[in-house]
C-alpha cells in the first residue's frame, strides 16, 4: 500500500509538470504559427511632395497600380472658418447636435494616372489619422470643395488636383481635450493602406488659423 | 477547494470560451471570412487585439461577463469573514495570530480570490484567441476596433496594445477585489448572504442606469472595467476613484478588525 502511494506520488509529481509544460509548448507553437502566417505590416512612410503609388503589393488584381498621388499642402480649419470659404456650408453632425464643434483637415492632392487606360480616383482608400483618431473623406464637403470635378475617373496620362476634406468633431475626443485642442499638430498622417503594407504620408504641420485665413483669401485653396 | 469558487470560475470560463467560439473562431476558421483573412483587396485581417472578450463590447458573451462581474467576484469568498465570525472560527484564529494579522490576511485573501475568479477566465480567453488570430497591430483607419479617440488611454492601445490589456486586467483584478470588500463590509451588518452577495451587483446596475445617456456613463463601474470603453472616461479620475475606494474599504475593515469585540 505504502509502495503504491509512493509510486502514485511520483507519477503525479512527474505527470502534472509534464502535462503543463506540454500544453504550454503547444500553445506557444500555435501562437507562433498564427503570427508567422500574418507578419507585422511593412511601414512605408512618405512626406509632403513625395510621389506615392496606390498599388498594394499583396493585391495582384490591383486596379490602381498606375495611379500616383502627391500631397501638396494641407490646412486645418474650424467650422466657422470654413463658412468663410463656403458660405452655404452646414455640417449635418453639428446641425443634428451630434457635436458642437468641428475641425476640418483639407488636403490638397495631385493625382496622376500613368497607365494607358482610364482609372478611378481612389477617394475611399484615403483616411486621415492622428494617433487614435481616424476618419475617411467627407464626401458631402468634397463636392463643395471640388465643384469643377465632373468625373471621378482619370484618363490616361491625365492629372487632377483635388481637395480631400476629413472632418473631426469634439465628441470624437470625449474628455481628451488636449488631443482635440492640438488636433492637426500631433503627427497627422494620410493613410493609403494598413495591411500588409502600412503606407502613409506625413502631413507635417498643416496650416491653421491666420495662415489658413491667408490661404482662403488668396484662393490658393 | 471551495465549491462556490469552482462554480463561479467555471461559469466565467464557459462565458470566455463561448466568446471565442462566437467571435474569434469564425474569423479564424470559417470560409465566410476567407477573403478578410487573406488580407487581399486592401482588407486588414482580423486581429487578436480587436476580438478578445474585452474588445468586443457589443457581443452577448462580453455583455454577460462584464455585467455578471460583481457576482462572479463576490460569490466565491466575499461572505467568508461573515461565516468565520458566525461559526466562531475567527475567534480561534485571532487567539493564535492576533486581530490585525487575522483581518489583514482575510482582506488580502478576499481581494486575491475575487480578483482571480474574474481574471482567470479573461486570461483563458486571451490565450485561446491568441491561438486563433494574429497579433496584428491595431490601426484606427481600419475601423475594426472599438477603441476610439475618446476612449480612456486610446493612444496607449494603438501604440502598446499589450500594455493597455495588462492595465485593464489589473483594473479588473482590483475592481473585483473592491466588490468583494464591499460585500464583506455589508456582511458585518447584514446577516442575509443573498443580499450581501447581490449588493455590489445591484449597486453597479443602479449606477449604470443612473448615468446612462449622460456624459458620465463612462464612469459607471461596469463601463470602467470594460477595456473596449464604449463610453469615454478620464484615466486619472478612474485610478483615483479605484485607489480611494480600496483604501477606504481596507482601512474601515482593519479598524473594525482591531475593535473586533464590537462586531
Amino acid at each position: 500500500m505504502k509502495e503504491y502511494k509512493r509510486y502514485r506520488f511520483i507519477a503525479i509529481v512527474i505527470f502534472i509538470p509534464f502535462l503543463v509544460i506540454s500544453i504550454s509548448c503547444l500553445i506557444c507553437l500555435r501562437i507562433i504559427t498564427v503570427n508567422n502566417t500574418f507578419p507585422a505590416s511593412t511601414v512605408h512612410s512618405y512626406s509632403l511632395g513625395d510621389q506615392v503609388t496606390f498599388a498594394n503589393s499583396s493585391d495582384e488584381e490591383n486596379e490602381l497600380a498606375g495611379t500616383t498621388m502627391k500631397v501638396i499642402e494641407s490646412v486645418v480649419l474650424e467650422d466657422d472658418e470654413l463658412i468663410k470659404l463656403i458660405p452655404y456650408y452646414e455640417d449635418p453632425v453639428i446641425t443634428n447636435k451630434g457635436a458642437s464643434k468641428a475641425k476640418i483637415l483639407i488636403v490638397k492632392i495631385l493625382l496622376q494616372n500613368d497607365a494607358d487606360h482610364e482609372e478611378p480616383i481612389p477617394l475611399a482608400i484615403l483616411k486621415a489619422r492622428e494617433y487614435a483618431w481616424a476618419n475617411g473623406c467627407d464626401f458631402r464637403l468634397f463636392k463643395m470643395l471640388n465643384p469643377n470635378l465632373t468625373s471621378l475617373k482619370l484618363k490616361p496620362n491625365e492629372s487632377s488636383e483635388v481637395f480631400m476634406p476629413f472632418s473631426a468633431y469634439d465628441t470624437q475626443f470625449g474628455f481628451n481635450a488636449a488631443s482635440w485642442n492640438e488636433f492637426g499638430s500631433r503627427n497627422i498622417r494620410l493613410e493609403l493602406t494598413a495591411y500588409p503594407n502600412e503606407t502613409s504620408i506625413d502631413l507635417g504641420l498643416p496650416y491653421r488659423h491666420q495662415e489658413a485665413q491667408t490661404i482662403i483669401e488668396s484662393k490658393t485653396l | 477547494m471551495n465549491p462556490a469558487f469552482v462554480f463561479t470560475l467555471s461559469f466565467g470560463i464557459v462565458i470566455a470560451v463561448a466568446n471565442v467560439a462566437l467571435v474569434a473562431a469564425p474569423y479564424s476558421l470559417s470560409d465566410n471570412f476567407a477573403t478578410l483573412r487573406s488580407g487581399l483587396k486592401g482588407e486588414c485581417p482580423p486581429s487578436f487585439f480587436g476580438n478578445w472578450i474585452g474588445a468586443t463590447p457589443f457581443t452577448i458573451t462580453t455583455s454577460i461577463f462584464y455585467y455578471a462581474l460583481p457576482l462572479i467576484a463576490c460569490i466565491p469568498y466575499a461572505t467568508s469573514l461573515c461565516s468565520d465570525i458566525s461559526s466562531n472560527f475567527a475567534d480561534q484564529l485571532i487567539s493564535r495570530k492576533g486581530r490585525l494579522h487575522y483581518f489583514a490576511a482575510k482582506l488580502l485573501a478576499i481581494v486575491l480570490v475575487c480578483g482571480a475568479t474574474t481574471v482567470i477566465p479573461l486570461l483563458i480567453n486571451i490565450i485561446a484567441v491568441a491561438c486563433l488570430l494574429p497579433q496584428i497591430m491595431p490601426d484606427p483607419t481600419t475601423f475594426m476596433y472599438a477603441v476610439m479617440a475618446s476612449t480612456m488611454l486610446a493612444e496607449l492601445f494603438y501604440a502598446q496594445p499589450w500594455c493597455y490589456i495588462a492595465l485593464f486586467l489589473a483594473m479588473t483584478f482590483i475592481g473585483s477585489g473592491i466588490f468583494g470588500l464591499v460585500s464583506t463590509v455589508l456582511a458585518l451588518y447584514v446577516r442575509n448572504i443573498f443580499i450581501v452577495v447581490l449588493a455590489p451587483f445591484m449597486l453597479c446596475v443602479a449606477v449604470q442606469l443612473a448615468t446612462q445617456n449622460t456624459s458620465y456613463a463612462g464612469f459607471a463601474p461596469l463601463n470602467v472595467l470594460l477595456p473596449a470603453q464604449p463610453y469615454p472616461s478620464i484615466f486619472w479620475v478612474v485610478t483615483l476613484a479605484i485607489l480611494a475606494t480600496l483604501a477606504i474599504l481596507v482601512i474601515f475593515l482593519l479598524v473594525k478588525g482591531v475593535r473586533y469585540e464590537d462586531i
